[in-house]
């Protein structure tokens, strides 16, 4: 072997080695489009749509109850708490972090008034997870901003820390 | 540089290489140190100390309250609590890598004064590495059942 072969041999070997390490493509945008179809999906009242934009082990953790399983008990949820002729719903992205096959967002909820009620405002959590391509909710975990109209308004926060 | 001077070469460029691989996806355990940290300074009372387990672009989300955000704010939040009076014990708890942050959900329990059954719930917590100190992110918890004199239907969720 010519000695002159040695530079690009070891520059080879040398970019074989750092690509190896690098696996760092370029990073995938927030599956918006799966947030959407949740909403839209919501919004129709179709439980068992929604139901379906989760991962089979996902977990909804809603305020003052216990976690709901998987997508049987989330269809089951969800259509007992937004049966036809409920409030509207807005939803707005605050913050979206990508992170290979999960994604983290958090965004902000008004749930419009029905029936002269006010309108309520809440903040959410959302972990997504890429399942054979696919992007699902894996785990979702909302409460309001606000106290219900119905409860006396506390003396200092009414729920306590993890 | 002949042919035998090449394979010591070979050698020491493929174990650098290595090497940086194992570094990179060495499996780090969740910062336990830290969480630890957080209920320890939570069940002494300490709130200043607590709030220094924040990040500064940290948020607490709290249940029927609106988001809770930096360290001034984190502090005057946990007062509220009487943090030194309470009792809190987390379990089942379990946390996943995310890049440079790591996720951790798990359930609590918390014994307020004058009660007699702890208060029980769920929480989801974001960490992250600021320096080489591990820092909460986000946070945000609920109970498992609403408080005895208030029992409204779970709100829609978003």
């Amino acid at each position: 072997m010519e000695s002159q072969c040695q530079p690009a041999l070891i520059a080879l070997l040398l970019s074989l080695a750092v690509s190896g390490c690098a696996e760092s493509p370029v990073p995938e945008a927030f599956p918006q489009e799966a947030a959407d179809a949740w909403l839209e999906r919501y919004l129709a009242n179709d439980a068992a749509g929604v139901a379906a934009l989760y991962t089979e082990d996902a977990q909804l953790l809603p305020p003052d109850a216990e976690i709901v399983e998987g997508r049987a008990a989330i269809q089951e949820f969800i259509a007992r708490t937004n049966p036809p002729g409920g409030p509207s719903l807005e939803i707005a992205t605050v913050e979206t972090l990508m992170f290979g096959d999960h994604a983290h967002r958090q965004g902000s909820y008004r749930l419009g008034g029905s029936g002269g009620g006010l309108p309520a405002t809440g903040k959410f959590l959302e972990l997504w997870k890429k399942v054979d391509g696919q992007w699902l909710l894996h785990r979702e975990m909302w409460s309001a901003n606000t106290p219900p109209p119905a409860a006396p308004q506390p003396d200092a926060a009414t729920d306590e820390p993890a | 540089m002949n042919r035998n001077h090449v394979a010591p070469w070979v050698a020491l460029i493929a174990l650098v290489g290595l090497a940086g691989c194992d570094m990179a996806k060495a499996p780090a355990p969740f910062p336990q140190a830290a969480a630890d940290g957080w209920i320890g300074a939570f069940n002494s009372g300490d709130v200043d100390g607590l709030a220094m387990m924040y990040s500064e672009d940290a948020e607490v989300l709290p249940p029927d309250q609106p988001i809770v955000a930096g360290h001034e704010a984190i502090a005057t939040f946990w007062k509220t609590y009487n943090p030194g009076q309470v009792r809190l014990e987390v379990s089942a708890v379990d946390s996943v890598r995310l890049g440079d942050y790591w996720y951790r959900e798990g359930s609590y329990s918390a014994l307020f004064p004058e009660e007699g059954e702890p208060r029980v719930g769920k929480f989801i917590e974001l960490w992250k590495q600021v320096d080489s100190a591990w820092l909460l992110y986000r946070h945000m918890w609920s109970t498992n059942a609403p408080p005895p004199a208030q029992m409204p239907a779970p709100e829609s969720p978003a």
